[in-house]
């Protein structure tokens, strides 16, 4: 189960490769369905990274969150150790957001719309139950505004308006980025993953390589 | 099924993101051209956006981004 979307990252990966091969290919008939129903309204939205920590601690690192079991099971399993990085000030996480699927696309719009101090608590709930993005994965793309909602419900946001938000090309367009960015800067579509000083760790399976990586740049700090 | 509809999804998404470089030009289907509209939106926004990310994380000291 851990390992589920390490495939899809691959697949995406394999697209980029072959540009003149992926120029041929068609948008899916749900795509077309999906994107013609999107808006081009004026939404002000949060395009602030999550920042977790002290600003000015010694080792920033950066968090690739993905929409997957494998985040789910890192921020529920593994991150207790990180945290206490980040409670005592040596750490400072960016959280950045990686859409592995056009689910997660409409899902990360959507939680751009609630205000940013409760942005990372929705995406603490949305990965909470390793079953949320499975079932929203397992069902069609117009239906997932129907599973993000029940993330964000109590945020301050009807269901209107993160409707709209979810579908709205310059929130989307804003995701995308997100993805380019963490693809052009350090070489990966996998999430979960950790950039911690000049260390990528992809997918990690514990902990361990990230509170190493922690330690490592806290003592090159000190040096 | 499950693991045909995660490959499904995961397809959808690399066959849209190849197409935002050339999504609503000639060659798009008449029925197709509001999805392209659209599609091209969603790159222009993102190309902009990039430039904010970076910037956002570079302010904020992410290691591997240059200000």
């Amino acid at each position: 189960m851990h390992r589920t979307f390490r495939w899809i990252t691959l697949a995406i990966s394999m697209a980029a490769a072959f540009p003149a091969a992926a120029q041929d290919a068609e948008v899916p008939e749900p795509v077309r369905q999906l994107v013609e129903k999107f808006n081009d309204d004026e939404i002000p939205f949060n395009d602030k990274p999550v920042i977790l920590g002290n600003e000015n601690a010694p080792v920033t690192g950066v968090f690739v969150f993905g929409l997957s079991e494998n985040t789910s099971w890192m921020v529920n399993r593994a991150f207790s150790s990180i945290k206490k990085h980040i409670k005592s000030g040596q750490l400072k996480l960016v959280v950045i957001e990686m859409p592995l699927t056009w689910h997660d696309m409409q899902a990360f719009a959507g939680f751009r719309c609630v205000a940013p101090e409760k942005h990372w608590a929705v995406l603490e709930d949305a990965v909470s139950n390793p079953r949320y993005a499975g079932r929203m994965k397992n069902d069609s793309l117009m239906n997932a505004p129907d599973h993000i909602w029940s993330m964000m419900r109590g945020n301050g946001v009807e269901r209107e308006k993160a409707e709209r938000c979810m579908r709205n090309t310059a929130i989307v367009g804003h995701i995308e980025a997100q993805r380019r960015v963490v693809k052009d800067t350090w070489g990966t579509e996998i999430a979960p993953s950790f950039i911690i000083g000049d260390k990528l760790i992809t997918d990690p399976t514990s902990d361990s390589a990230i509170i190493a990586a922690i330690e490592s740049a806290l003592k090159g700090n000190a040096q | 099924m499950k693991a045909l509809a995660i490959r499904l999804s995961g397809a959808v998404l690399v066959c849209l993101l190849s197409a935002t470089a050339h999504a609503g030009g000639g060659s798009a289907p008449s029925s197709s051209m509001g999805a392209g509209s659209k599609i091209e939106k969603i790159n222009k926004h993102a190309v902009k956006s990039v430039l904010v990310v970076r910037q956002l994380l570079a302010q904020n000291g992410a290691p591997g981004i240059k200000p």
